[in-house]
């Protein structure tokens, strides 16, 4: 799903002017910073119906612009792309803004919280990774096969929403392109989640002094909502809503709940910043 | 012609249904063997191995892949090693070729340098070094190495390996993947620098790799050589004109699956159960999400690949293979000493091969059968290849064993970086 004409595509220099980070923004009302899923950055009618709420500011993690596949090769370790997105966000001027990360995006805005404190107002995170337990494991999505794909992420996999995802285009080259792309975008993130997506985070997590609102799957086969408490047991300010009848993938199974239990958090009367 | 002895070290007596329930790596269960028979594999491999150096192969060549049914080889050096000592004892004038030890899984590359070194002390300078980027599922799930950083290790550690052996100081080591204050191994090797060869799959970004750096290209042939040969031979030959790069057959090495017999329909009956075990419990079971990972492949190559998966050949089909199956598709040429000197011989002609891996073990073959697909081939196949590319220098073999001296292409990895 392409985002919208009316969607600001910027890309700021960072890194000593070695790395590019490319946004998309679109919306109108107070700043959210998005943080994509490893699948990587694309439009849907989630990011639709947030962007009635707010003017949502994401980057495409460094690899995963069409346009500069090859940023992620400048990027040797997490510490260095945790200062990277910290002078990317920056460079928008958005530092005080609150985020809303991903899986993926949600184990980066924790990083970044746990690094810089000050960086965002709240997180709003969806079923993040960066916790591991041996006795509770987490499905390797990075290795795992096409076909276990669908009852990975979603609670219904038959259902309408994997079916959109997972449908092919019917043009075989665009259909080429966007596999190569999704498989491309999982791999560079796999750069900081291989071979278990657990680098340290959960002793940083005390670090993390904004409140957090943990939104989860009770049906989340790849992350099982055992790790919110996990999660929420390690950060000062926490709390947690569990959505029925949800997997993994909750931007694109539970759009309209997840935006229900966000929108009360993220943009409390008086809270917001840059309110349009 | 050069002509290498190779097999895999598999295990060799699963149920007829192993594929149906079970993939042949990573997490194949380890209580599926009877012990005595993992015993049973090293011993006549080994054995076979030395069987093929008594009859005059050229080369005796062994891969790495750990956690693996089909190959149960974690560490080419061990057998390396001990091939190398029993062939200098038997004065056997035999290359010992490690074709596979991976780089991009590698975390310790001073000790591959060390063990290299080693061997080619052992066997009086007979070392060719293989140096693969590795196996997806080897590297990444078995090693814990991030897929997208498989390729930036082996770059890495190639560097740090090939000067390691060269390098008369010791020096110190500042990598992004290990670091080390004094490189200064003991030995080095006797050759002042092993013949190296990458063995590719058929990425052209490889290929240019090894054509500027001077290195042997090996290509394996068991999704088929009538599909793939085309593509991945001719790849090369383009990209090597396109570079401006004369080739020399010398530089080219390949792994052909191979069954002599005496007659064609003699080969099938003795040789089709244990071909149909190795397609459909080793290659066929081996899944292509542990042949592939996301991030081990850029996306332009993702993009090729996509549009255009012919470069897998017959693979999807390896589970289920039959003998003809594969006869058909090249990954198996077999029959006569009369048919299969004659395909080998077309093959090795039309793409200018100048080094064969003739792998006659495979699946559940057993020792007396392993040994007599040598014998008729030592015998009545050899002696039909030999010929092929006199005249042409060896660059990419041991001097002490009659190879030429390198050419000045094959710069030494410090200049050429």
């Amino acid at each position: 799903m392409d985002f919208p004409a009316d969607t600001d595509t910027r890309t700021v220099s960072v890194w000593n002017d070695k790395v590019e980070v490319t946004f998309r923004s679109l919306g109108r009302g107070p700043d959210l910073i998005y943080l994509h899923p490893a699948a990587g950055l694309g439009h849907s009618p989630f990011l639709a119906e947030l962007s009635k709420h707010f003017r949502i500011h994401a980057p495409h993690f460094p690899g995963t612009d069409p346009e500069r596949p090859r940023e992620i090769h400048k990027i040797g370790s997490l510490w260095d792309l945790v200062l990277i997105y910290e002078e990317a966000i920056r460079a928008m001027d958005l530092a005080g803004a609150p985020v809303m990360g991903e899986s993926f995006g949600g184990m980066l805005s924790l990083e970044l919280a746990a690094n810089f404190p000050d960086l965002f107002s709240r997180l709003a995170l969806l079923a993040p990774v960066g916790i591991w337990r041996e006795d509770i494991p987490i499905a390797n999505w990075i290795a795992a096969p096409p076909e276990a794909m669908p009852a990975m992420l979603f609670a219904d996999p038959a259902g309408p929403a994997a079916k959109a995802i997972f449908t092919p285009p019917d043009d075989p080259d665009v259909a080429a392109d966007q596999t190569a792309a999704l498989v491309w975008s999982i791999g560079v993130t796999g750069k900081f989640l291989w071979p278990l997506p657990e680098k340290g985070l959960e002793s940083r997590l005390h670090r993390v002094t904004a409140p957090v609102h943990l939104i989860w799957g009770n049906e989340d086969r790849l992350i099982p909502i055992t790790y919110a408490d996990l999660f929420a047991g390690a950060l000062k300010d926490a709390k947690i809503t569990r959505l029925p009848d949800a997997g993994h993938a909750l931007s694109f199974e539970s759009g309209p709940a997840v935006i229900e239990a966000a929108l009360p958090f993220l943009a409390p009367a008086g809270a917001a910043r840059g309110v349009a | 012609m050069k002509i290498n002895y190779f097999q895999l070290i598999p295990y060799r007596r699963f149920a007829s249904d192993f594929e149906a329930h079970h993939g042949a790596a990573v997490d194949t269960p380890y209580a599926l063997v009877d012990p005595q028979e993992v015993r049973s594999a090293y011993r006549d491999a080994l054995g076979q191995y030395m069987h093929a150096a008594r009859r005059g192969f050229d080369g005796l060549a062994v891969t790495e892949h750990s956690q693996s049914a089909y190959d149960m080889l974690p560490n080419p050096s061990l057998i390396c090693s001990a091939l190398a000592h029993a062939t200098d004892t038997e004065g056997l004038a035999t290359a010992i070729h490690p074709l596979g030890r991976s780089l991009g899984k590698a975390r310790e590359p001073l000790r591959v340098a060390e063990e290299m070194a080693m061997i080619d002390c052992i066997s009086g300078g007979r070392l060719v070094a293989g140096f693969p980027v590795g196996l997806a599922y080897d590297a990444s799930m078995n090693n814990g190495v991030p897929p997208a950083e498989v390729r930036a290790r082996f770059d890495e550690n190639l560097e740090l390996v090939l000067r390691a052996w060269t390098d008369p100081e010791p020096f110190a080591f500042n990598g992004r993947f290990s670091q080390h204050g004094c490189v200064n191994i003991w030995p080095r090797p006797l050759q002042s620098q092993p013949p190296v060869w990458i063995t590719g799959i058929g990425n052209p970004n490889t290929m240019k790799f090894v054509l500027s750096r001077g290195f042997g290209f090996n290509y394996f042939s068991w999704f088929g050589t009538k599909a793939t040969g085309p593509r991945i031979f001719n790849r090369f030959y383009d990209i090597a004109a396109e570079m401006g790069v004369e080739t020399n057959p010398y530089q080219m090495g390949f792994m052909q699956m191979i069954a002599v017999a005496e007659t064609d329909a003699e080969a099938e009956r003795l040789y089709a159960p244990h071909a149909e075990y190795f397609a459909r419990k080793a290659l066929g079971a081996i899944p292509m999400n542990q042949l592939a990972l996301p991030g081990g492949i850029d996306i332009r190559g993702l993009e090729f690949i996509f549009r255009d998966p012919k470069d897998f050949g017959a693979y999807a089909q390896m589970k289920t293979a039959t003998y003809r199956d594969l006869v058909d598709s090249g990954a198996l040429i077999a029959g006569s000493p009369e048919t299969v000197a004659q395909q080998l011989r077309e093959t090795l002609s039309e793409f200018r091969i100048g080094n064969l891996h003739a792998m006659l073990h495979f699946g559940s073959m057993p020792r007396d059968l392993a040994e007599a697909n040598i014998d008729l081939f030592a015998d009545r196949v050899m002696p039909k290849l030999r010929d092929l590319w006199e005249g042409h220098d060896h660059h990419w073999w041991p001097e002490a064993l009659g190879g030429a001296a390198r050419p000045e292409t094959n710069t030494p990895m410090k200049e050429a970086v």
